[in-house]
């Protein structure tokens, strides 16, 4: 009897445990994993001013994170919490987009409260927020339906399954319209 | 148990007909190449001696003659080996076309669309392909980290039939 592949249940557990951990180490590859799960090409830097995870797709469409998980749920994002932020998509066109002029490259701040300091108010445009809870939860969901890619396709040819896959992808929220629904949906700033 | 196996007439018709059904695969896989082959020649031939036409024409032909799902990658290539001769003729609709041609066939398709792109310094439109953009890479990182094995499947299904 032929083993299910150890590498893809450990995986999406580790990513689990790690999308619970606040702490910004852990929660940093958790996140890397879940762009992984939508077939971004991830990046984690630690450069002053960059992003702390980066997901880039085909098409030269990037989304920069910014995670501050060790902020209670008390906390209030700052101004130079903002500040950092808004500094990621110049850090990305200048490192990872092939046309920098043309590229599309989104920031989203994981953090428990999207509540602002009043003098970070200003700031707040352009930025996208997602709760850390949210993110988990749908890490969940993601994580069951590429179980299920992987027992449907298993053996398959890509050329020759593709429409199939595409379709099941669209289905079970892999593709990149569903991700940017998920991570674009709340904007910072609040009207 | 092999013997077990081997006097299980319901088994073996099974075998047989799987075995067959690689054979006929195999078989139209040779017969494809080898018409293909001779127009490999010329193609490589004909660049040799910078005719990119007749190159692209050549490519051209091999691309259309080639058919079947397990041929993607081969038609793929050549539709790729079009690409490069209209490129060298300055050519750049044909190229652009034949870069489409290949993306289209669904293998290293991003890179293909990135060569599309960067080729022609013009976005890639959205009709160039109806599967999201991030399909092959997802199929990528599934194959990474590990199909379900085939042996695990087939006995989960024995066992839901017992």
């Amino acid at each position: 009897m032929g083993l299910a592949g150890p590498g893809f249940e450990k995986n999406l557990q580790e990513m689990s445990e790690r999308l619970k951990d606040r702490n910004h180490v852990a929660y940093h590859q958790g996140l890397e994993t879940l762009g992984l799960c939508f077939g971004a090409t991830t990046t984690r830097a630690t450069d002053q001013g960059a992003p702390d995870v980066i997901w880039s797709f085909a098409g030269d469409f990037h989304l920069a994170f910014e995670a501050k998980t060790e902020k209670g749920k008390d906390s209030k994002l700052s101004k130079s919490d903002l500040q950092e932020a808004k500094g990621h998509p110049e850090w990305v066109r200048a490192n990872l987009c092939n046309d920098p002029e043309k590229a599309e490259v989104e920031t989203i701040i994981i953090s428990e409260s999207s509540s602002l300091h009043q003098i970070a108010l200003p700031f707040a445009g352009g930025i996208f927020y997602c709760a850390p809870q949210k993110l988990w939860q749908w890490s969940q969901k993601i994580a069951e339906g590429l179980r299920k890619l992987r027992v449907r396709f298993s053996g398959r040819e890509f050329a020759e399954a593709v429409k199939e896959f595409s379709n099941e992808m669209r289905n079970k929220g892999l593709d990149l319209d569903a991700v940017k629904a998920t991570c674009l949906s709340e904007p910072l700033k609040k009207k | 148990m092999l013997l077990t196996l081997m006097e299980d007439k319901d088994y073996r018709a099974e075998a047989d007909q799987a075995i067959q059904s690689i054979q006929a695969k195999q078989d139209l896989k040779a017969t494809d190449y080898e018409d293909a082959g001779a127009d490999e020649v010329r193609y490589a031939r004909a660049m040799w001696d910078e005719d990119y036409e007749s190159g692209l024409h050549k490519a051209h032909d091999i691309a259309d003659r080639v058919k079947g799902a397990e041929l993607a990658g081969y038609r793929a290539w050549w539709w790729f080996l079009a690409s490069v001769a209209a490129g060298l003729m300055k050519d750049l609709k044909s190229e652009k076309d034949a870069l489409q041609r290949s993306a289209s066939c669904g293998v290293n398709s991003g890179w293909m669309h990135q060569l599309l792109q960067k080729r022609t310094h013009e976005p890639i439109p959205e009709q160039v392909s109806q599967n999201p953009p991030n399909a092959e890479s997802l199929w990528e990182v599934l194959t990474k980290w590990g199909w379900l094995g085939p042996g695990l499947k087939k006995t989960s299904k024995k066992c839901r039939n017992v």
